[in-house]
């Protein structure tokens, strides 16, 4: 539906963004500039992680993936289909075949909508029949671990983890080609985390989802990715296999960072 | 001061004796915590590590007192320095808080006054607790931020909390916390907001202020590797309930308590192949759910008919290390 095939490489071309800060009628606008052109590419079938610190513009990244932000240079492409840059029309988030999963699973579902609606919503926007839509709110929410009378379900009668499964349902029912987790096991328990990061492994396995697993902590990043890449002030700093990166940094700020983790 | 430490240091600077904690919710009393005992010592550096509703952070709430009797109902002993704190009138407890014991939260931007500089906020406790001059506690304040790591203490002083980063802030909070010597410090996940770069900061400080000035701290986290790195005695909650305790490096180390080796399971690292490390099935139920008997019993492996039966006896080794199971893995 989306067009894009499993097979396909995600190519992201010197991405730029700065936001400005009007400071009223006298001052001069200040700007900030989140992203200093970022250039990645992520394989079929990889989870590729972002590893940077509070403010070193990895959500922002992720928005401009997305669809949710526009990014004010740059390009990115799905295999042979550019979903913005330079000269194309940029692809709609809903047709991009990157699905994101948030944070905070309390905040980002709706309380007042079940959960087979909640799941299904990308599909209605898409206009999949109904009979379709059910069909496959059911088989997503069978792969993520929940039953398909969960559906039926609303978001308060499930517990943090089980949130996060529906947030991931309502990403996967989408077949997209990327799924975008930002930081979407840093507000759950760590019996839970390891829950979720073990089920997104899976997914990988039994699916061949890829995965861009954005977040601050590096643990997570050395249990669950192949590749990793490491954002400092908007910039790239690092970027390489995951044992490469962990085990001998080269840049000094990927140093600081390893070398502050605690570990067990 | 250095002739009375040697008493000093044999018994605890505080205790808590088969400690129980009730939440009042108009006709409800629900317990959240459950027959709970520990000690500090003089300069330990104790951690309570637990999932969220494991009840950590009522613990510390009990000790400082902040929640109103008919809101919090506490049952059991909370001694300090041999005094239980229990019976303390208001006003003497208000002497303690921010004197002897201190605290330091999770998110220091919401613990610090926004209309007051940095500086003002740290001689507000020092006007309350203590009886020095102006000048001297102008003085002070230098002296305290400079021990936080302000490389410009007097500039620092004269700030607004919004023009400091969160660590500058934490480190700020440090500081007001140790502006009238404590004795017990209680450090509520006070890294948690932060980047790991600045908890390793942050961390630093808190423990080379212990070592320096002897003080005694009530660490509070999640984070097993932080516990780990950090704590020389460890007490592991869940549910209320303590499920193990003792020295670090037995706790951690050689976990005799299924919950602890299953949360020490929890704690990602490198994976080899198409290994995948365990972690704990379930959710850490609500304490309006919790199951008779042991309270991790759904969720562990290793649970028996026996464990449901009733309240579980706390088995004591080497005389200072608890474990609260019915089979104990060592």
């Amino acid at each position: 539906m989306t067009g894009t095939t499993p097979n396909d490489t995600l190519v992201a071309t010197d991405i730029r963004k700065t936001f400005r800060r009007s400071n009223g009628l006298f001052s001069p606008a200040s700007e900030t500039r989140a992203l200093k052109g970022v250039s990645f590419e992520v394989t079929p079938g990889e989870i590729f992680g972002i590893v940077g610190e509070s403010g070193c513009g990895k959500s922002t990244l992720a928005r401009i993936l997305v669809g949710l932000e526009e990014a004010d240079g740059g390009s990115l492409a799905l295999g042979a289909r550019t979903l913005f840059g330079p000269g194309a029309p940029t692809v709609s988030a809903v047709n991009r075949g990157i699905q994101m999963v948030f944070q905070d699973p309390y905040a980002s579902l709706n309380p007042r909508m079940c959960v087979g609606d909640a799941v299904a919503e990308g599909l209605a926007i898409a206009n999949v029949p109904r009979a379709e839509r059910e069909e496959r709110v059911a088989e997503t929410l069978s792969l993520v671990g929940l039953t398909p009378q969960d559906a039926r379900k609303y978001p308060f009668q499930f517990s943090g983890g089980q949130r996060q499964r529906i947030c991931i349902a309502r990403a996967l029912v989408m077949e997209p080609a990327f799924l975008l987790a930002d930081e979407a096991v840093s507000a759950l328990d760590v019996s839970v985390q390891m829950q979720i990061l073990n089920m997104l492994l899976d997914l990988r396995d039994r699916i061949g989802v890829s995965i861009i697993f954005i977040t601050h902590d590096i643990s997570v990043v050395d249990y669950l990715c192949d590749r990793v890449m490491v954002v400092y002030d908007g910039e790239v700093v690092e970027f390489g296999e995951k044992t490469a990166v962990l085990d001998h940094p080269q840049n000094a700020y990927t140093q600081r960072l390893i070398q502050s983790v605690p570990r067990l | 001061m250095p002739g009375t430490e040697p008493a000093e240091a044999e018994k605890p600077v505080f205790s808590a004796r088969n400690l129980s904690i009730f939440a009042r919710n108009g006709q409800k009393r629900i317990r959240i915590v459950s027959d709970v005992s520990f000690d500090i010592a003089h300069g330990e550096f104790f951690a309570l590590v637990g999932e969220s509703g494991s009840g950590k952070t009522m613990i510390a709430r009990a000790i400082m007192r902040l929640l109103p009797r008919h809101m919090l109902e506490v049952e059991g002993e909370l001694s300090f320095q041999g005094r239980p704190l229990a019976d303390l009138p208001e006003a003497e407890m208000r002497k303690l808080r921010g004197g002897a014991i201190s605290m330091i939260f999770q998110e220091p931007m919401t613990s610090l006054d926004p209309l007051m500089p940095i500086g003002r906020q740290i001689e507000e406790t020092l006007e309350i607790h203590s009886d020095l001059g102006r000048k001297a506690r102008l003085d002070r304040i230098k002296e305290l931020l400079s021990e936080v790591r302000f490389a410009e203490p007097a500039k620092t002083a004269m700030l607004y909390p919004h023009e400091l980063s969160g660590g500058m802030r934490q480190r700020a909070m440090i500081a007001m916390a140790l502006a009238n010597n404590p004795t017990l410090l209680i450090a509520d996940e006070p890294t948690t907001a932060l980047d790991v770069t600045i908890q390793r900061e942050v961390m630093e400080i808190i423990y080379r202020l212990k070592e320096k000035h002897r003080l005694s701290v009530l660490f509070i986290s999640h984070d097993l590797s932080l516990v780990h790195q950090y704590a020389e005695t460890v007490g592991v909650l869940y549910g209320g309930v303590l499920m193990e305790s003792g020295p670090e490096e037995k706790v951690i180390g050689r976990s005799a308590h299924p919950y602890t080796a299953a949360l020490l399971n929890c704690v990602p690292r490198r994976r080899i192949g198409d290994e995948r490390r365990s972690g704990i099935a379930g959710a850490v139920p609500s304490p309006l759910e919790w199951p008779p008997g042991c309270r991790f019993k759904d969720r562990c492996e290793y649970a028996g008919t026996d464990c449901a039966a009733g309240s579980i006896p706390i088995e004591e080794r080497d005389g200072d290390w608890t474990i609260r199971c019915l089979r104990p893995l060592t």
